[in-house]
């Protein structure tokens, strides 16, 4: 093959590398790549077009949940401290630590998921399988204290929905310990493993200078040496009472490559750091009440009235996560809202990560973002052009609703 | 640096409005801080620049519009000063656009990373970035139709494809 032949390899929208749809066109010369271009939008559902168009701001927290599966404490939380500050309403202390604690399980479950999903990209299905049996506890843990598993439904204009009480406290130390204790084994299986060094050390690599370029956030900035962190550069909820320092990878082995094996790196300890955060949080969690406003019609008729704008920003298990909010008077739906999902900024990131390395690698090192598609995509759309074959005719539907109709007549006789 | 040495700096050198928005949080009552700064078009390129002049990598985290009728207004979020505790001040940039000239300068040749943003706000809003050499759709469909914004509130609006969930299924499926 001479040297400027390329090919032109779409990996997407629906690849069983990657779990999410997206669509990669790689530009390889042989089995290096030498170009890439990521097309997004495959899952756009349209969700700020809703909060502007037709939901009242407590609708939109539900919905703000449902940007991601995973982050459903953190979008909400964004939201909420964004709509708290554009109406001037007031948090108190408790709310803080709750709203804390619970973004801080949702940080440990994703991370335990990502550090699982990474381990079944490069083969290992014994410890994907290990990693979710342990993420099981976190997410019991979840559930007894909201009631949800994965839509967590805590989070409300002016605090959260559910107290933590003396006996949650006692579960939620118990669930710590059982981390604490296992933190080592999941440690010794993938920082010391000769196999998963192998595949992920220099691969994939994000230099410093590309990461502050390309803005990107989370894991994956820190991971390139950048040190920025919601948390610790922008307090929020009891963060600021806390301290949170940045986790760099040089903390773990002084030294900092900007490849896969330090995002493992930054993900695990962080784990670690969010079981202290919420060990101290329950130590130091104040008394008083978890919401400012209780009734819900006085708080509506409150937002009805507001007017202004609020930026809401919180460190999502994937970076930064900052939602914009405006209101204005007697109108009920956002008259503007936006909202970036960490991702947003790490899709460009994979370009500077993707080149010149192999095919084999793309799975891994598009993982090692932990990119989460939809909250990059919010809307879908039909094509309405009737040449096209993915399209159907409301005549087209009535059919299959009467063919249904009459199969089910024929097989009730 | 801190606020208020920002907010200086940037009466120093800029005409506009300027409002502080400062939340204090938890017991210890830590305060973050949001600068919303509002200037003229003339003037954006030239404090994108001088955002460089406070940090050699300034943040970007997103450009939000809002469609106020005859004009569109757009927020761009950046912050300065990561890597210190609570040492980040966010800075949102508002500009005013006149529907009847939706233009601006693309700053991706300062920061590349707002390349996502850009190419959403073109074609959600219907802003043209002066300088933005990829213009293809972001997160719309290739072969949507010209001139239609769904961010827009006015006869822009893509109303006639509203509704029409229903007809996400699949033409001449021999499964049915």
């Amino acid at each position: 093959m001479s040297e400027d032949t390329t090919y032109t390899i779409p990996i997407g929208p629906l690849h069983p590398a990657i779990h999410e749809p997206i669509t990669l066109k790689l530009q390889v010369s042989g089995e290096e790549i030498v170009g890439v271009d990521v097309i997004c939008s495959q899952v756009h559902r349209g969700i700020e077009w809703i909060g502007m168009n037709r939901n009242h701001p407590i609708q939109s927290i539900y919905l703000a949940e449902r940007v991601c599966g995973i982050c459903n404490i953190c979008h909400p939380l964004c939201m909420v401290q964004a709509v708290e500050k554009a109406a001037e309403i007031e948090v108190p202390e408790r709310a803080d630590y709750i709203r804390t604690i619970m973004a801080e399980l949702e940080r440990i479950h994703s991370h335990l998921l990502w550090a699982g999903v990474a381990a079944h990209e490069i083969g290992f299905d014994t410890v994907f399988h290990y990693t979710w049996a342990l993420r099981e506890n976190v997410m019991d843990l979840i559930e007894y204290l909201t009631g949800n598993r994965v839509t967590k439904a805590i989070m409300m204009i002016g605090g959260v929905r559910r107290d933590i009480t003396d006996e949650g406290a006692k579960k939620i130390r118990e669930g710590m310990k059982f981390y604490l204790s296992n933190f080592r084994k999941i440690e010794e299986i993938f920082l010391h493993d000769p196999t998963i060094k192998m595949r992920t050390r220099d691969v994939g690599i994000l230099t410093k200078k590309d990461a502050l370029e390309l803005c990107a956030v989370g894991p994956v900035a820190r991971s390139s040496g950048v040190p920025k962190d919601v948390r610790q550069d922008f307090p929020y909820a009891a963060y600021g009472d806390y301290g949170v320092k940045a986790i760099l990878p040089d903390q773990y082995n002084g030294e900092i490559h900007g490849d896969v094996f330090d995002r493992i790196i930054v993900r695990l300890l962080e784990v670690k750091q969010s079981v202290n955060i919420i060990n101290w949080a329950l130590e130091n969690m104040p008394s008083g009440p978890i919401i400012s406003e209780k009734n819900l019609v006085r708080l509506k008729l409150r937002l009805k009235k507001a007017e202004g704008e609020g930026v809401g920003r919180a460190e999502a298990p994937r970076g930064e996560d900052i939602h914009y909010v405006r209101l204005q008077a007697n109108r009920e739906p956002f008259l503007s809202w936006k909202i970036r999902a960490p991702t947003y900024n790490n899709v460009l990131p994979w370009i500077p990560m993707l080149l010149g390395q192999q095919i084999a690698d793309v799975p891994i090192v598009a993982a090692s973002t932990d990119p989460c598609m939809s909250c990059l995509n919010r809307v879908t759309v039909v094509d309405t052009d009737k040449k096209k074959e993915f399209q159907i005719t409301k005549e087209y539907m009535h059919d299959l609703s009467v063919k249904k109709t009459r199969r089910l007549i024929r097989n009730g006789r | 640096m801190n606020t208020d040495e920002i907010v200086r700096k940037i009466r120093e050198n800029f005409e506009g409005e300027i409002n502080i928005q400062a939340r204090e949080v938890g017991v210890k009552k830590v305060k973050n801080e949001t600068i919303f700064v509002r200037i003229k078009r003339e003037d954006f390129k030239r404090f994108v620049r001088f955002l460089f002049e406070i940090e050699e990598f300034p943040h970007f985290s997103i450009i939000s519009s809002t469609d106020l009728g005859e004009e569109v207004e757009l927020i761009y979020h950046f912050s300065v000063g990561f890597g210190e505790f609570n040492g980040e001040k966010m800075i949102s940039l508002g500009i005013k656009l006149p529907k009847s000239d939706l233009k601006i300068e693309t700053i991706t040749d300062l920061i590349p990373g707002a390349l996502i943003s850009e190419r959403e706000i073109h074609e959600m809003v219907g802003v043209e970035f002066i300088g933005l050499k990829d213009t293809r759709h972001m997160f719309l469909p290739e072969n949507w139709p010209e001139g239609k914004y769904p961010w827009r509130r006015d006869e822009t609006f893509p109303e006639d494809m509203l509704n029409k969930l229903y007809e996400t299924w699949k033409e001449g499926d021999k499964n049915e």
